[in-house]
């Protein structure tokens, strides 16, 4: 079986490396490819205000002292917006196939799992769950436009591509695994020695919660991604504009959501000592709870659209003879909690076997920050990249966000 | 292991790799919530009893209870009893089918010692009846009871006994309810007691053969009588003593444990109840108050104690029955009620003897006794709420049940602040002890002081409550075992300052709480 190295882009056909480090194409001749295997990862959170000693200490563990909430809480305003994913995807790319007799078109296999999160924490509901109430007594405390989304699944996709610049689209099957959804529009807490305020207009919805694990089956649905590289002239050279679109499509969550609705404003002075003498007290009883609070709920199908990402911008051609390219564009998650985002940087491939990219964007769920990308390619069998999306947040942690993302490919036949 | 395979490994290996946490994430909180509030007067501290509010506003404590408590049951019971008749002809003959071949009328006595009883009303209880049957044809057995009525009507049973033989006789039984039964025990005569009358009728089966039947062919049926229980009786009771020594617990006691406590006025009665229509003499020997925790007697001194008493029987019949009362009137001018009270306590101890129909059958055999009848020994208490307090503690218990999830959120640290306005003029202490399962104290936690009392003006009354707060320290020891905890038991130490000065308790006092926590929680996941 002859094996070989294929320098070609690694984040072409919407794979997630290349939707973070922005922007690669490809125009080569794709004739003589073979069968290619592709693992890439994307693993990046942002937030506006959050700094990374804090977020760390959620997302890998850890005691967070009176310091990290002090430091954060000070930072924070009504608005704080907040989000990530991790994402991982195994494709097989068949470059020797001629799709529909296409000399051009080939096809594609893939099986990824993403796990995205997008939320607002206002500076008060950050510092009633990192302190308590007690320093805030006799204060009203606001929890307007809270929110909070996780969703995972996993993508079964099948796409086709164009062999000579990498436009292509594909359609996928989702695997409903875990959803969350809360949303309070309006809130406020208040408290003293004699009584708690509680008011709340919001919902919160989420799957099954017996069915846990990354096998769990909780819905299902179905996304496109389609991807358009257009080829143009630039300053007497060749360079590639690239409109892409991912995760266009929506899960509908089974019959196991539940959803919880509160609209209402409820007192709470204490347990009447006479109820809890005679067992009666609403201390046991999560449904007296409930209609202390006027919660509805419902369970059923909830059908939910996963955030997309559109991109335009002009893009690496990975095959260009130029040692210097540029690239820049803009991008945007279909969420509220996403800032349109801008970019623009440089690559530099100074040899066949390693190039280095720089990249300076606003935006996003955190805001300014830097992005780096360093390629290693193996002529004949392997090629691995390395980037990150947030330089500064990835190596310090005053940063507000991190970004880690791999990608290794390689040819099986 | 080709190339490509190992390509798909290394793959599946970095795509398995995840943000796996390695540590939990954790932080500490500060929570300040109300917890309780609510409402403690006099009734909620001493239980079952009732308080009367005078005029004045002031409040008695009324309490009633049988200390001693005799009702039909006790006086005589109606034993189990098996009546067994064996029933033939007198001579050998052919029976043809369909015809009544033994007409029979027996009659049996309960055993019922000292007692010469004419009728009975059944209030629950039955008979078995068993027949067997060695003639070569089936029969149709009817039995009756001419004095056992209900409305009206006798008690007549019939069964169909299958053929049988003298080696093996044929078997059939069925129970019989005795309830609302009035049952005549006079006889067939009519002039004696104790005694049930039975007619038996045997009938060949109308589809059997003609058999020959000997005089050695003998019908047997058994009756037997199972937990019979009057209510309802009339005839001699016969001449019976009772003699015990009861206990009543004085449940509206238990609460009070130890200390001293200072009564300023005490009206007590024991009244002699009799509900029969008999005669009867009593003599209440002795009255002793028990405190248990303790373990401190005292003897009630009356002049009345060792007497004995005449009582009269009970006038009416029914529901017009009026039972004779003889009271025992009980003060702190004829007594020493005042200390055998202030022992508190939460048993008294009866010793008495009871004598009905002393002088014998005077009665002619019509003694009564009615559903509702009893000869009892009744306590009634009736006590101004005036007294004063030495340190006077006070338990009670309530369940608890407490679920903190460790794996998300768990108390380490923190204090609940008890609060309350208080009429009552006494300091009230009070610490919480947690017991498990068992019953084993596991921790207790302290009150920091005491919810401070009411002041009196110069007539004893307190006007307006008094405001102070007690706070209880939460830590760490404390918050691992409370998960074990069951129940609570509150030990509260009610003192007055100014003792032995004996306060009136009004019925507006009552001490106004709320509790509330100042609680150190870390949350983990």
């Amino acid at each position: 079986m002859r094996s070989y190295l294929i320098i070609i882009a690694f984040f072409s056909f919407g794979l997630s490396n290349a939707q973070l480090y922005h922007g690669f194409a490809i125009d080569s001749n794709f004739q003589d490819k073979k069968l290619v295997i592709d693992f890439q990862t994307e693993d990046y959170y942002g937030t506006l205000n959050i700094q990374n000693i804090m977020i760390d200490r959620f997302a890998f563990g850890g005691y967070i002292d009176q310091h990290t909430k002090d430091l954060t809480s000070h930072k924070l305003t009504q608005n704080n917006r907040l989000g990530g994913e991790t994402y991982s995807q195994i494709t097989f790319y068949d470059y020797k196939t001629n799709l529909f007799k296409k000399e051009r078109l080939g096809y594609y296999l893939g099986i990824g799992y993403r796990n995205y999160v997008n939320g607002n924490i206002t500076q008060d509901v950050f510092n009633l769950a990192m302190y308590g109430n007690a320093p805030y007594l006799n204060q009203e405390l606001n929890l307007n436009n809270t929110r909070l989304q996780n969703l995972a699944y996993w993508k079964l996709n099948f796409g086709f591509f164009d062999k000579k610049y990498g436009s292509g689209g594909n359609i996928s099957f989702l695997y409903g695994n875990r959803f969350i959804k809360g949303e309070l529009e309006n809130g406020s807490f208040y408290a003293n020695d004699e009584i708690v305020n509680l008011k709340g207009n919001g919902q919160v919805s989420f799957s099954d919660g017996s069915k846990n694990g990354l096998g769990a089956f909780n819905g299902w649905g179905v996304s496109v991604d389609f991807n358009w590289n257009i080829p143009i002239n630039w300053f007497k050279t060749k360079a590639i504009i690239q409109l892409k679109a991912e995760n266009i499509g929506f899960i509908s969550w089974n019959k196991g959501t539940t959803t919880y609705a509160v609209d209402s404003t409820y007192s709470f002075y204490g347990f009447d000592f006479s109820d809890i003498i005679n067992g009666n007290s609403a201390l046991n009883n999560e449904t007296d709870w409930m209609d202390s609070l006027n919660v509805k709920e419902t369970k059923g199908n909830v059908m939910t659209w996963i955030p997309a990402r559109i991109t335009f911008a002009k893009v690496i051609d990975q095959f260009s003879e130029r040692k210097l390219q540029s690239t820049f564009g803009v991008r945007m998650i279909t969420t509220r909690d996403y800032f349109p985002q801008i970019f623009a940087g440089v690559y530099y491939r100074p040899v066949n076997w390693f190039a280095v990219g720089a990249t300076l964007r606003y935006g996003g769920f955190d805001s300014f920050d830097g992005g780096l990308r360093l390629d290693f390619m193996a002529k004949d069998f392997f090629a691995i990249s390395i980037s990150t999306a947030s330089v500064y947040g990835t190596f310090s942690n005053k940063g507000y966000g991190r970004s880690i993302n791999v990608g290794i490919r390689g040819t099986i036949k | 292991m080709t190339k490509s395979v190992k390509l798909i490994l290394l793959f599946l290996i970095l795509f398995s790799l995840g943000s796996c946490k390695k540590e939990r994430t954790s932080w500490d909180t500060e929570w300040a919530v109300p917890l309780a509030y609510g409402t403690l007067d006099l009734n909620d501290m001493i239980q079952d009893s009732i308080f009367a509010v005078n005029p004045d506003s002031t409040l008695n404590l009324i309490y009633t209870g049988n200390i001693v408590d005799l009702n039909f049951d006790s006086i005589f019971k109606i034993p189990d009893t098996i009546l067994r008749e064996k029933i033939a002809l007198s001579i050998n003959l052919d029976v043809p089918p369909g015809t009544s071949f033994i007409n029979q009328v027996e009659e049996r006595q309960f055993d019922i010692e000292g007692a010469q009883i004419k009728e009975l009303g059944i209030k629950s209880g039955g008979a078995t009846i068993t027949v067997k049957n060695p003639i070569a044809t089936g029969v149709y057995l009817t039995l009756t009871l001419p004095g056992v009525q209900k409305q009206g009507s006798n008690l007549s049973v019939t069964a169909f006994v299958p053929a049988g033989s003298s080696a093996n006789p044929a078997t059939f039984s069925l129970d019989v309810d005795f309830t609302g039964y009035m049952m005549d025990l006079r006889g067939a005569n009519g002039n004696s007691w104790n005694t049930i009358t039975s007619v038996f009728d045997a009938t060949s089966d109308p589809n059997g053969d003609t058999v020959f039947v000997t005089n050695q062919d003998s019908i047997t049926i058994e009756v037997a009588f199972q937990d019979i229980l009057p209510d309802y009786g009339r005839g001699y009771f016969g001449n019976q003593i009772f003699s015990a020594q009861d206990t009543i617990d004085l449940d509206f006691m238990r609460n009070f444990v130890s200390g001293s406590i200072l009564i300023d006025s005490v009206n007590m009665n024991l009244n002699i109840r009799n509900g029969l229509v008999v005669i009867a003499t009593g003599v209440v020997n002795q009255l002793t108050s028990i405190n248990t925790n303790y373990g401190n007697t005292v003897n009630l001194n009356h002049s009345i104690l060792g007497q004995n008493i005449n009582i009269n029987p009970a006038s009416g019949a029914w529901s017009t029955l009026s039972p004779f009362i003889y009271p025992i009137n009980i003060n702190s001018g004829n007594s020493n009620i005042q200390s055998f009270l202030q022992n508190l306590p939460d048993k008294l101890i009866m010793d008495y003897n009871f004598q009905i129909n002393p002088l014998g059958n005077v009665s002619g055999g019509n003694d009564y006794f009615y559903p509702q009848s009893e000869l009892a020994v009744e306590l009634e208490l009736n006590m101004p709420t005036r007294f004063s307090t030495s340190h006077l503690y006070f338990i009670d218990t309530f369940n608890l049940e407490i679920n903190q999830n460790p794996e998300s959120t768990r108390i380490t640290n923190g204090e609940l602040i008890l609060s309350g306005d208080n009429y009552f003029p006494f300091d009230l202490h009070a610490n919480l002890i947690f017991l498990d399962d068992q019953g084993m104290a596991i921790d207790t936690l302290f009150a920091s002081g005491s919810l401070v009392a009411g002041i009196p003006d110069f007539n004893g009354k307190v006007n307006m409550p008094t405001f102070s707060e007690v706070s209880y320290l939460v830590d760490q020891n404390f918050m691992q075992v409370i998960d074990k905890a069951k129940s609570i038991v509150v030990w509260a130490d009610v003192n007055n300052t100014n003792h032995p000065l004996a306060y009136d308790l009004y019925d507006y006092y009552s001490i106004q709480f709320k509790i509330r926590s100042n609680i150190g929680l870390k949350v983990e996941f």
